[in-house]
């Protein structure tokens, strides 16, 4: 595990010290939420494409022309 | 009205990496602060990696409009990760020396209203459409002045070395 870097912009002085448990434990559960987070807005984006691929395919049957369906697209 | 911009301190990560980086006893001298980095994380997915920054090293208050954009188009979101701008580091997905570079702009940070910050950051992966761009606007509902700034990859757990970071104040006379 990488340590921590302290940087006191007063002195100048740089302090180095590795993490200690609860800075483990908060970066781990924060990385893990993130991830969650990340996951969530993946899948929504996702669904969203997948719609409007889905409008478009019906658009497209219904008998617009590829241009029809890019101005109401776009 | 000129702008004065002083480097207050910087520092580079060494062999070993840094899980994070903290500028402590900011000086409150200034009007503004401009945080500027050039990051790679050791975050193995995305080609990119966010980066929080924990001001007076609180986790708790944040709120953001993430504007991002690459190859595949563009997208926007929320966030409350602190100062979160995804587009911020390349991780260790991308071979070679690349380095995401960001900096964010922290308005009257000595004041007791609370904080507006603006960033824009580019991620680059030397392909054709990989590359991330990202503006934010961030809100941090706290009243304290700024006294310190701690600096965490978002989705990594540390950065790599040759990371940079310099922080400047900005003086308006």
């Amino acid at each position: 595990m990488a340590d921590v870097v302290e940087i006191n912009c007063e002195t100048g002085v740089i302090t180095t010290r590795p993490q200690t448990a609860e800075e483990i434990a908060a970066a781990e559960a924060a990385a893990a939420q993130a991830a969650a987070d990340k996951a969530a807005a993946d899948a929504a984006e996702k669904a969203k494409a997948d719609a409007k691929a889905a409008a478009i395919a019906k658009l497209t049957a219904l008998g617009l022309t590829a241009d029809e369906v890019a101005a109401l697209t776009a | 009205m000129t702008l004065g911009l002083t480097l207050i301190n910087s520092y580079a990560v060494g062999s070993g990496g840094a899980s994070s980086v903290v500028f402590s006893s900011i000086p409150q001298t200034y009007t503004d602060l401009k945080l500027v980095a050039s990051a790679k994380t050791n975050r193995g997915t995305y080609k990119t990696d966010a980066i929080w920054v924990q001001l007076n090293g609180t986790t708790t208050g944040y709120s953001g409009k993430q504007l991002l954009m690459d190859g595949g188009g563009y997208t926007s979101n929320s966030t409350t990760n602190p100062l979160e701008n995804y587009a911020s580091a390349d991780d260790s997905l991308n071979s070679g020396n690349v380095f995401g570079n960001i900096e964010w702009y922290i308005y009257n940070y000595t004041s007791s209203n609370y904080k507006s910050i603006s960033s824009d950051g580019a991620a680059e992966d030397n392909s054709t459409n990989g590359n991330e761009l990202g503006m934010v606007a961030s809100l941090w509902s706290n009243t304290a002045a700024i006294t310190s700034m701690t600096i965490i990859p978002g989705y990594g757990t540390s950065f790599n070395q040759y990371s940079t970071f310099y922080l400047y104040g900005i003086t308006n006379h």
